[in-house]
């Protein structure tokens, strides 16, 4: 059975943590507040990864080995979109 | 845009896309660029509002056991790699021509979801909340629906795949979300409940939103204090949306999103 507990422990700090830089974003000025903003959105980008990986691994250790290899498969095409992009 | 009016634009755009799996950005960025925002500055706004819904409606969604990751993963490798080309080759397809392009997808997904009556998947007295949530190794899962508990299974697999190929393309096309296209696919083609199509929906966009993210930051494109704003919007607004989704029932949720996207498809293309 997939540990979704801890993962929607960790979602949920992501959320405070996330909705406390974006509010230091939006009303703290100078680079402090650049700053808190920028974090922001790093975290944005950075969960859904995370979220992709956990489920690989979950589904590793379930022995779902298909899933897990389509869970890899999508974390493949994320990279090479990224690194696309980059380049381009 | 003033502050307040951006905020309560990204509150109200991040509780509709979170209830109805939309993502939002199809929402906020034509709002914004009505308000007289450039497109490419809308653009990431967007992205950064269906992140934000995406991420605050995690917590909720998984609780429920309302996402089933595994539809969510095996689709969102299609639309993916789909929205890549269509990113790669955007520039050799006309804004009006894609606009059209949108509008008819729009009102095809909203005539689907409005003529559909009824429940397609019902509860099974037999199964108990220990049933609930995905099964492993399969399209297939179990979710809760008041007091039952409702069994379901994604079909016809090639077909819902096509479904979210188009919405990785048009979205890689036309810089918005995908999220409208792919919860009608799951929930019409796919025969996946609407609720369990909308919260999978949730996740998958907030996925295609980070590779998005990712992009116009290393363009520069993204105005910090404007994201912060519609971030914490969004937050708060993704909460709200996954709350009164979980309350609302699924044939008002398929019919408020038939509205919605009629709407969206009409206004896509009278304004072309």
């Amino acid at each position: 059975m997939n540990d979704f507990k801890l993962l929607g422990r960790i979602l949920q700090i992501a959320l405070f943590v996330t909705f406390a830089f974006a509010l230091g974003g939006a009303f703290i000025p100078g680079s402090i507040g650049h700053a808190s903003g920028t974090a922001c959105i790093v975290i944005l980008i950075i969960t859904p990864v995370v979220r992709v990986g956990w489920l690989v691994v979950d589904w590793v250790r379930q022995g779902d080995k298909r899933f897990a290899l389509l869970g890899s498969a999508l974390l493949f095409v994320l990279a090479t979109s990224g690194a696309i992009a980059f380049v381009r | 845009m003033n502050p307040v009016a951006l905020a309560f634009a990204a509150f109200v755009t991040a509780v509709i896309g979170t209830i109805g799996g939309l993502g939002g950005a199809i929402l906020l960025v034509p709002v914004l660029v009505l308000s007289g925002m450039e497109a490419k500055y809308a653009a990431p706004l967007g992205l950064v509002s269906v992140a934000a819904g995406s991420l605050a409606a995690a917590p909720h969604q998984l609780a429920a056991r309302l996402v089933n990751h595994r539809i969510g993963v095996a689709t969102e490798i299609v639309a993916s790699s789909a929205a890549l080309i269509g990113a790669l080759v955007s520039g050799l397809i006309g804004q009006s021509v894609l606009a059209v392009l949108l509008g008819v997808v729009a009102l095809v997904a909203a005539f689907a979801g409005a003529r559909r009556k009824g429940v397609r998947n019902l509860p099974d007295s037999s199964l108990s909340v220990a049933d609930v949530g995905e099964t492993p190794g399969t399209l297939a899962g179990v979710y809760p629906l008041g007091d039952g508990f409702v069994p379901y299974r994604a079909n016809r697999l090639p077909l819902g795949l096509l479904g979210m190929g188009m919405a990785g393309l048009i979205s890689g096309l036309s810089g918005v979300g995908g999220g409208w296209v792919k919860t009608p696919t799951a929930s019409e083609v796919m025969h996946v409940p609407v609720k369990v199509a909308a919260a999978t929906s949730t996740f998958t966009v907030g996925v295609t939103a980070a590779v998005g993210l990712l992009v116009y930051e290393s363009q520069g494109r993204i105005v910090v204090s404007d994201a912060a704003l519609v971030a914490a919007a969004g937050l708060i607004g993704g909460t709200v949306g996954v709350r009164l989704q979980h309350l609302l029932p699924p044939p008002l949720v398929r019919r408020g999103l038939s509205v919605i996207l009629a709407v969206i498809g009409v206004l896509l293309i009278v304004r072309r």
